[in-house]
């Protein structure tokens, strides 16, 4: 079981926190607690895996990408991290204000309110001649007597004096009606410069809708650098794809080389696997050979014991006509059969010559057949391997050469072997040489004991 | 002091020099593209996460607070995209990693390429919160302090995840032979 703590001491230790006093619990810990020891070494192995996976660069059109696509958002407010000062702010604000789409209608509105003012006030209450008073304090109130008739007299220069007045008045207001007019006429003045403000407006709406025109040909812009952007990222994959072909071709090569190899080491084997039969092939060779040499040594030794055998025969009749015969024409046959018995002899050494002759050309052209293989094994040697191989190859020759060597020291000892035949061939007619030469001196004795 | 530099590139970014943000994306690239590829585990979908971070760290930048650090803060938006677009995506089997060339032998070469896409494949396996703590921790080398500011979780938290997260991989690993 695994405690908390232990996870906690692992996770410092782990992450490279760990005090000194903490690692040294850990241990303490970790080696009577195997569970957690256990799970320590797989957390640590985890973690160096981690640590093997290294950061990779990013596209190398990643940052242009960034900082292109930056250009075209919203630029980041500013207002809330300036300092604060009444001045700057209004004149910001008013800055704000006029930037605003608007701003000309309301100008417009602003003068156009100004001016109702002005000429409300002018034209409203209408003026007249006397000057109106206010009262301050108590009113004094007017109280007259009922009107008689004596009080209404027609006062003409009165009444003229009011008909001049009654006609300024009119002249009066037929001024303030020019003055109205010519308000007015301002007003319509306002109208037209509102309408051509109006008019400016338009094409402001114009140049806006031109604006956002723009503003899209720019995201068309953004997305065909977008677009060559992908295209510049294609081609980059095009070329991780043409190094990873190179890899695969490479992989492809070195698995070709491989098999390769392979095949180099299964002929090498099979190879071997010709040598040795060779070697077998030869040594069974060798031994025929050797066979042979006994077989003919042993119809030599075979023919040489019929030759005795004839002889002693020829020797029992020669002994039994010599009893007849004069000891002269027993002589004389003796010498003609031992004439005879040369001959055969000659004969026998002349065939075993011969047979030795033809078993040396027999070996020699089995060298000569081996000479052969083993130069075309060489060519298949060169075919197959290299510069490397020409080295087991020269040992290759030298194992032959050694082979061949032996094959002429068998040649030797069987050279030796014919030459003792020989000698033994030779003493035996030495030997029948010096039987013959004891029976004719016993034939003699005998004859000279008879006569 | 690197963090420092950060927060001065903030700084006069915030007040409109817009080009300041250039070399912080110079500068986390890499890292957020590497982030980003544990994550997703796809190096194509690995670009498209770090740019859509990095925009979306441009746009509100005036949210940041300066106090912080700002490697936290842009992991944290690396982070968050990634699980976005596994969320998304919802198939992590797909795999086409671009591996760095090393030095080597064609065979070791081979090798470790094998061996790194094994334990890619074992770091998708896990789930997007544990896979996000191991993908700091050892991908990142993040510290605990760091992953708990990063992902705003507990470091108690975090130790938890990380070790069920290393659990798993253990596990996994070493029924793959590795």
């Amino acid at each position: 079981m695994v405690s908390k703590s232990i996870v906690d001491l692992i996770q410092k230790e782990l992450d490279g926190v760990a005090t000194d006093a903490e690692k040294a619990e850990l241990r303490r810990r970790l080696k009577r607690n195997k569970e957690a020891s256990a799970l320590f070494a797989e957390l640590r192995k985890t973690d160096e895996l981690l640590k093997s996976v290294l950061p990779q660069n990013p596209p190398p059109h990643l940052e242009d990408n960034i900082v292109r696509s930056l250009q075209l958002t919203k630029p980041v407010e500013t207002r809330r991290y300036q300092p604060y000062h009444w001045k700057e702010v209004l004149m910001s604000t008013f800055q704000e204000f006029l930037s605003r789409r608007k701003r000309v209608l309301a100008l417009g509105g602003i003068v156009a309110i100004a001016a109702i003012i002005v000429l409300v006030s002018r034209v409203y209450p209408p003026s007249t001649t006397e000057e109106s008073e206010g009262t301050i304090g108590g009113a004094k109130k007017y109280r007259s007597e009922q009107m008689k008739q004596e009080d209404v007299v027609l006062n003409t220069e009165e009444s003229s004096k009011t008909a001049a007045q009654l006609s300024q008045e009119i002249r009066d207001q037929v001024l303030q009606s020019k003055e109205l007019l010519s308000k007015a006429l301002e007003n319509t003045s306002l109208m037209s410069k509102e309408l051509a403000n109006k008019q400016l407006q338009n094409k402001a709406v114009e140049n806006k809708e031109l604006l956002s025109k723009q503003l899209a040909n720019l995201e068309l812009l953004n997305t065909s650098l977008a677009n060559t952007a992908l295209l510049s990222k294609e081609f980059a994959n095009k070329d991780m794809m043409n190094k990873v072909m190179e890899n695969m071709e490479m992989l492809n090569k070195q698995f070709a080389n491989k098999s390769l190899q392979g095949k180099v080491m299964e002929n090498v084997s099979l190879l071997n696997k010709v040598m040795a039969n060779r070697d077998m092939l030869n040594k069974t060779m060798a031994n025929q050979v050797l066979l042979n040499q006994e077989l003919e040594n042993k119809t030599l030794q075979s023919k040489a014991m019929e030759n005795q055998t004839m002889l002693n025969k020829v020797l029992a009749n020669t002994s039994l006509l010599s009893k007849n015969l004069a000891s002269k024409e027993l002589a004389s046959k003796v010498v003609e059969s031992k004439s005879l018995l040369n001959k055969e002899l000659q004969n026998t050494s002349l065939l075993n010559k011969e047979l030795s002759n033809a078993s040396l050309l027999n070996k020699t052209l089995q060298n000569q057949a081996l000479l052969n293989t083993a130069l075309e094994n060489s060519a298949l040697l060169n075919k197959s391997l290299q510069n490397k191989e020409l080295q087991s190859k020269s040992l290759e020759n030298t194992e032959l050469l050694n082979k061949a060597l032996q094959n002429t020291s068998l040649m030797n000892k069987s050279l030796s072997n014919a030459a003792l035949l020989n000698k033994t061939l030779q003493n035996k007619e030495l030997q029948d040489k010096a039987l013959e030469s004891k029976t004719l001196e016993n034939k003699s004795l005998q004859n000279k004991q008879a006569q | 002091m690197v963090e420092q530099e950060d927060s001065i590139l903030v700084r006069q970014c915030l007040e409109g020099d817009r080009a300041k943000f250039g070399k912080l994306v110079k500068k986390y690239t890499k890292p957020i593209y590497n982030l980003a590829l544990r994550m997703v585990g796809d190096g194509e979908n690995a670009a498209d996460v770090a740019q859509t971070t990095f925009i979306k760290a441009f746009e509100n930048l005036d949210k940041f607070d300066l106090n912080l650090k700002f490697f936290s803060w842009l992991y944290r938006i690396a982070i968050n995209e990634s699980l976005n677009f596994i969320q998304k995506q919802k198939s992590t089997d797909q795999l086409d990693e671009e591996i760095p060339s090393v030095d080597g032998s064609p065979d070791e070469q081979v090798q470790r390429r094998e061996r790194t896409e094994m334990i890619q494949q074992a770091v998708l396996t896990l789930t997007p919160e544990q896979r996000s703590v191991v993908v700091l921790r050892h991908f990142m080398d993040l510290s605990y302090t760091q992953m708990s500011a990063t992902l705003g979780i507990t470091e108690a938290r975090v130790k938890s995840r990380l070790f069920s997260a290393r659990q798993h991989l253990r596990k996994l690993l070493v029924k793959r032979g590795l």
